[in-house]
């Protein structure tokens, strides 16, 4: 109960009761800026000017689209992490089905489909995996965890059976234009895309009744089923949108090797859970941000660039990651103390 | 429940406990502004005051939590400094939060004697704390098994064990902070009987609470506190209720309770046959177009369940549910809120509120449907409507976009039936509406109440606050069991006839 | 970790280290070459690559009176043991051996359990590939209790076995020739950076690859300093590969001449993948180990970038194995170890190797 009578919330009963100042959209201030993630910025642009001093090639645009394609794939599917993040729950099986959808594009090319329906059929898979995990997690109501993580191995699992563990190579110019292909400025397909993935994630969060419901499933499943939300639903179709982006990746990664590969992606799954807490949600739900997720994204693919063209060994590049998420995490936990 | 105390006035020349001046300020805000109080051995004095009046302020610094910034303390005419929550047990000051401070995963006999466990040598004497923590419990809550793990039990019992752990370390004043917000009136009386008792020892008792009724049944003196300030103190007999809410206000209110002419419509809930299992069998019964039906049960008697049910919000095994005519057979919220059902949940952090969220989100919670285009939300209109409805119920809040939770306890509850307002449902189930919030929105939400079923709704209001009940309901219906066990119509009905009612069939 | 050993080989699998790893590090060889070995046909100039790949089936005569050989494989679950397996059915089929095949499930406890299996039957020879180098003492008392000889494939099995395996720091070496002499010939020499996709989880073993790639390009091409040799972690697959060699290509704006050593083919492709996308396959030159399915596409393609791979034959093993096995049998002498032959595979050759590889 909130009675908690003079303490340091403010007294909201002396405020001017005169509420139209709450009909003027909010004020950007300093607080809100944090709140947008400027701690993670902040860091990104510490990287940035560090590498650019230890590097010459660094602060190039070449460089720059490499990282913006290195992060292609992580980004598709952590923007889409995002939204089951913040509905509470977690997707650990879409490195795997990433993996699954590749060979399967790879199988169908070979197999001699179009580009189009291999892509199509790469996204099938992942529709079908989202649905498996979001029916499992809603109406079986088994652990998100441990629904994802089984689904994690089974998937993987098939991939393997179903290429011997063989990379399935198709031939050449199948998809060259999804994975190499470059529009506008010189900008590579799979980054558009993935730009798109984020635009769209950020349309629905802010501005739909699907994303509102995400964060109130998130914040309070209980009080939102009783405000008359179909949890279940909105549960179920995060999920689904989650297999259909890995669904997506896959295809795009299988175009970029012109090939698909049964060990793909490999721990992509923790990658993007850690891109989406570095960007500021939080793993009890009810929180988040789709644009702090491309940063936290953003700094661990530029901090692993930067450091082979600073010529690291791979061994201290993993301490470094290490350090940079503790990093920002502390960055994130000093600012929450502070405003609270 | 008008009974006068039966605990005479003792003096207070030399009181148990003595502040003078106390002041504590919060940043900006005067919680607490130059308060000087008195409270006499054996003397159980009420501390009253709207929500932010400053009274958990005063609790926290007799606890030695908070430290003031002005005054000084005196106990039994000594004066004392107290700078930490450990100082103040030592000294016999014992302090009864409203937020419990269980570990929830220990056995209620580990609870109770936290940090004091029997030892024979080095060894936990099990049979000892056990029978200890028995005799502890025995006059509160003969019931209570002192094996039990504490998360396992209800929230009320949780709260017992709470308080008896503070009975049991024998304090000389005891800092009750609204300690029967979560108990049933069964174990309010339970819990007075042993108040009444540790006074009559000699144990001096400031109890802090809304509720008038108690306040008056329990107190030798009531203390007023509003903004900070002491603005009253009386002995208990030389006052009365609008005098003691006009101090709380610092407004005069009437009548707690609208009077209300009713004029029952055509029936729109229906209830029929509905159950689950053992916990709920064959409730059956009709709320019309502008009445207040009310439901009361005791702790553990179904009531909870049968407002869950009625929205799907648990679900029911068998019965169904009609709403104007129409049947949802065994409803699901989705389709209760579509069909027109509003349910204002009893835990309003955990049921009623998305925390995070800002007063408009809460606000357009069960309406997105019909504020969006396509699925995207008119943001304009959401705004609107918000600022529309904190306007219309005085919600006080520094603005839509504040974070909910950051309200005080009444503003919250109207965030939560403004939400509702907004979806223009018939039929109201409201599920402890008042439960934790001060006199003042306690007011406005009966007169809300009132007004909506002067527009015609049904309404099924369950509280375990038999004034309440009493006043605003047209018809009562008592639960125990999972069963109804009475109905009763307006003014024809007393107190004990209902609890009696309500106790029939319960398991105690 | 305490974790029932039976289940970890799908747990290092779900874990993510762990296939990939695994099966990038079977491709070719987990265990110990010596370097000071002798390869079959090292120093030898062969008269035809053909004779560098022995067919037992053809060389050999059908023994008259059968012996048992017991093989426990590593794990059925890697393409690699698959191939070797093959192999060794074959061979037993035709010189009249008889093969008892048991799956180690890459789990040492399986191991021992078919330790026991294999004496048991009463096998004459064992043919042993395990990975834990633990258990293998507890491996070798069983056979040798029972007077079993026995050959460890790939990693070694103290005390008791004769060792068998790739040539890791001469299969780097014919890459580096290889590559070395394609800069000769289309650069006139003049190469700019080696890039070494290194997989250093691996341990100091495959590594060898590694270096006799550097070596064997400085064969070719003394001048190449070692301030130009470029070392990166390509995880040893597709993916890391690609993006981390984009990198180095970045690294190397202004270069043109670069040549590329990959720990395995799916890290080559994966360069090759990156110079593609940088429109850059005229600056690089690429040579892949194993001469995987991976590596076998491409050089059909005949992609003028990616100039070759070196083969290690795993469904051959059978023809080194099951010979020596005969031998072992027959109480003949043997040598410690033997090498296998390795074989440099590019778009001249790949027919004859791989027959169908590029219908």
């Amino acid at each position: 109960m909130s009675t908690s009578d003079g303490a340091p919330a403010p007294d909201i009963r002396n405020l001017p009761s005169d509420i139209t100042g709450a009909t003027r959209r909010p004020r950007l201030t300093l607080g809100d800026l944090w709140d947008a993630g400027i701690g993670l910025l902040v860091v990104y642009v510490l990287i940035i000017i560090i590498f650019s001093q230890l590097s010459p090639f660094f602060l190039t645009k070449n460089n720059f689209l490499n990282i913006l394609v290195g992060v292609s794939i992580l980004g598709i599917v952590a923007a889409t992490q995002t939204m089951v993040i913040i509905s509470r729950g977690f997707d650990l099986s879409v490195g795997s089905t990433v993996a699954l959808a590749g060979v399967v594009t790879a199988k169908m090319l070979t197999a001699g489909a179009s580009d189009w329906l291999s892509v199509a059929g790469a996204i099938g898979v992942g529709l079908l995996v989202g649905v498996i995990n979001g029916l499992l997690i809603t109406v079986v109501r088994v652990n998100p965890l441990i629904t994802t993580l089984a689904m994690l191995s089974i998937v993987r699992g098939i991939a393997y059976v179903w290429t011997n563990a063989l990379t399935q190579v198709f031939p050449g110019p199948h998809l060259r234009w999804l994975g190499t292909g470059r529009v506008l400025w010189d900008i590579p397909v799979a980054v558009l895309i993935m730009l798109a993935v984020f635009v769209l994630v950020w349309l629905t969060l802010r501005f739909t009744t699907f994303g509102r419901a995400l964060f109130a499933v998130g914040g309070n499943s209980r009080a939102a089923l009783l405000a008359g939300i179909d949890v279940g639903r909105v549960q179920l179709a995060a999920y689904i949108i989650s297999g259909l982006s890995a669904g997506f990746a896959g295809a795009i990664l299988a175009a970029q090797l012109s090939a698909g590969s049964p060990q793909a992606a490999n721990g992509l799954e923790l990658n993007a859970v850690a891109a989406v807490v570095l960007g500021g949600a939080s793993l009890a739900g009810g929180r988040g941000r789709v644009w702090g997720t491309l940063l936290g994204a953003l700094i661990m693919e530029t901090l692993r660039n930067g450091l082979v063209l600073t010529d690291v060994s791979s061994f201290y590049q993993m301490i470094a990651w290490g350090l940079v998420l503790l990093l920002a995490v502390v960055i994130d936990q000093l600012r929450r103390g502070e405003g609270a | 429940m008008t009974q006068s105390p039966q605990h005479p006035t003792p003096t207070t020349q030399h009181p148990r406990l003595q502040l003078s001046g106390i002041a504590k300020a919060f940043g900006g805000i005067q919680a607490v502004r130059g308060v000087s109080l008195a409270v006499g051995r054996g003397e159980i004095l009420a501390l009253c005051g709207e929500n932010g009046a400053g009274k958990s302020t005063l609790a926290k610094i007799l606890a030695g939590e908070i430290v003031p910034d002005a005054g000084t303390i005196a106990l039994d005419g000594q004066e004392i400094r107290l700078s930490d929550p450990a100082q103040a047990r030592q000294m016999g000051i014992a302090v009864i939060y409203q937020e419990l401070n269980y570990v929830p995963t220990l056995t209620v006999a580990e609870n109770v004697l936290l940090g004091r466990l029997p030892k024979r040598g080095p060894v936990v004497d099990w049979e000892a704390v056990n029978r200890e923590a028995r005799a502890i419990l025995a006059p509160l809550a003969p019931h209570l098994d002192p094996r039990t793990i504490v998360a396992s039990l209800p929230v009320a019992e949780r709260q017992i064990v709470e308080i008896a752990r503070a009975l049991s370390l024998e304090a000389r004043v005891i800092v009750m902070d609204e300690p029967t917000a979560a108990l049933s009136e069964q174990e309010v009386q339970r819990l007075f009987t042993l108040v009444r008792r540790l006074a009559e020892s000699d144990v001096s008792i400031i109890y802090i609470s809304h509720r008038l009724d108690e306040v008056f049944s329990l107190a030798d003196r009531i203390a007023v506190l509003r903004d900070g300030a002491l603005v009253a103190d009386w002995p208990t007999a030389e006052t009365t209720r609008a005098e003691v809410v006009r101090a709380m206000v610092g407004r005069s209110v009437d009548e707690l309770y609208p009077r209300r002419e009713s004029t029952p419509g055509e029936p729109l809930l229906e209830v029929r046959g509905l159950g689950r299992g053992e916990k709920l069998s064959d409730i059956s019964f009709l709320v019309r177009s502008g009445e207040i039906v009310g439901v009361f049960g005791l702790l553990g008697s179904g009531a909870d369940l049968l407002v869950k049910a009625i929205f799907g919000a648990e679900r029911a095994d068998r019965g169904e549910v009609i709403v104007a005519g129409r049947s949802l057979g065994l409803p699901t919220p989705g389709r209760a809120r579509r069909a027109g059902i509003a349910l204002v949940p009893g835990e309003r952090k955990e049921e009623g509120l998305v925390l995070g969220m800002s007063v408009r989100e809460n606000l357009s919670l069960s309406t997105l449907g019909a504020i969006s285009d396509w699925g995207f939300i008119r943001q304009g209109i959401e705004r609107a409507r918000a600022v529309e409805m904190v306007r219309a119920l005085q919600i006080r809040t520094p603005g839509i976009e504040a974070p909910v939770g950051r309200l005080s306890g009444g503003n919250q509850q109207k965030v939560v039936l403004g939400r509702w307002l907004e979806a223009r449902p018939r039929v109201f189930v409201l599920e402890e509406p008042t439960r934790g919030i001060d006199v003042g929105a306690k007011v406005e939400v009966y007169r809300l109440m009132e007004n909506l079923a002067e527009e015609g709704a049904a309404i099924l209001l369950v509280s375990s606050e038999l004034p309440e009940i009493l006043s605003m309901s047209d018809r009562i219906l008592t639960i125990a069991d999972g069963r109804l066990t009475g109905e009763f119509q307006r003014g024809a009905v007393t107190q004990e006839e209902i609890l009696d009612s309500a106790i029939g069939g319960a398991k105690v | 970790m305490r974790i029932a050993t039976r289940t970890r080989s799908g747990l290092r699998a779900r874990v993510g280290v762990g296939l990939a790893l695994i099966a990038s590090l079977l491709a070719g060889s987990i265990g110990v070459a010596a370097q000071d070995a002798t390869p079959m046909a090292q120093g030898a100039t062969p008269t035809s690559e053909e004779a560098l790949v022995p067919d037992a089936c053809a060389a050999e005569q059908p023994l008259a009176e059968p012996i048992t050989v017991g093989y426990a494989g590593l794990s059925g679950e890697f393409p690699f043991v698959q191939d070797v397996n093959g192999g060794l059915q074959r061979v037993a089929d035709c010189l009249n051996v008889n093969l008892i095949i048991t799956d180690n499930e890459y789990d040492p406890q399986v191991a021992l359990t078919n330790a026991d299996t294999l004496v048991t039957r009463g096998v004459n020879v064992a043919i042993e590939f395990q990975t834990d180098v633990g258990v293998a003492p507890a491996i070798c008392s069983k056979f040798e209790a029972a007077n079993i000889p026995v050959i460890a494939i790939d990693i070694p099995q103290e005390p008791c076995a004769i060792f068998f395996g790739a040539n890791n720091l001469e299969a780097g070496k014919i890459g580096g020739r290889h590559l070395g002499q394609m800069a000769q010939e289309r650069w006139g020499g003049d190469v700019d950076a080696l890039v070494l996709l290194e997989l250093p989880q691996s341990g100091p073993l495959p590594q060898q690859r590694m270096d006799g790639a550097a070596e064997g390009v400085k064969e070719v091409l003394p001048n190449l300093t070692d301030d130009k040799i470029i070392r990166v972690d390509g995880k040893g697959n597709l993916e890391d590969s690609r993006t981390v060699f984009q990198d180095v290509l970045t690294r190397l704006s202004d270069a043109d001449h670069i040549l590329v050593s990959a720990i395995n083919d799916p890290s080559a492709v994966g360069a090759l993948r990156a110079a593609e996308a940088a429109n850059r396959t005229n600056d690089v030159m690429i040579a892949g180990q194993n001469a995987t399915i991976e590596a076998r596409t491409e050089i059909c393609r005949d992609t003028p970038a990616f100039i070759g791979s070196v083969a290690y034959f795993p469904d051959r093993y059978g023809d080194y194995l099951i010979p020596l096995a005969i031998k072992l049998a027959k109480g003949e002498p043997v040598p410690d170890q033997v090498l296998i032959n390795h074989l440099w595979i590019d778009r001249a050759n790949i027919e004859q190797f791989y027959p169908n590889a590029c219908a």
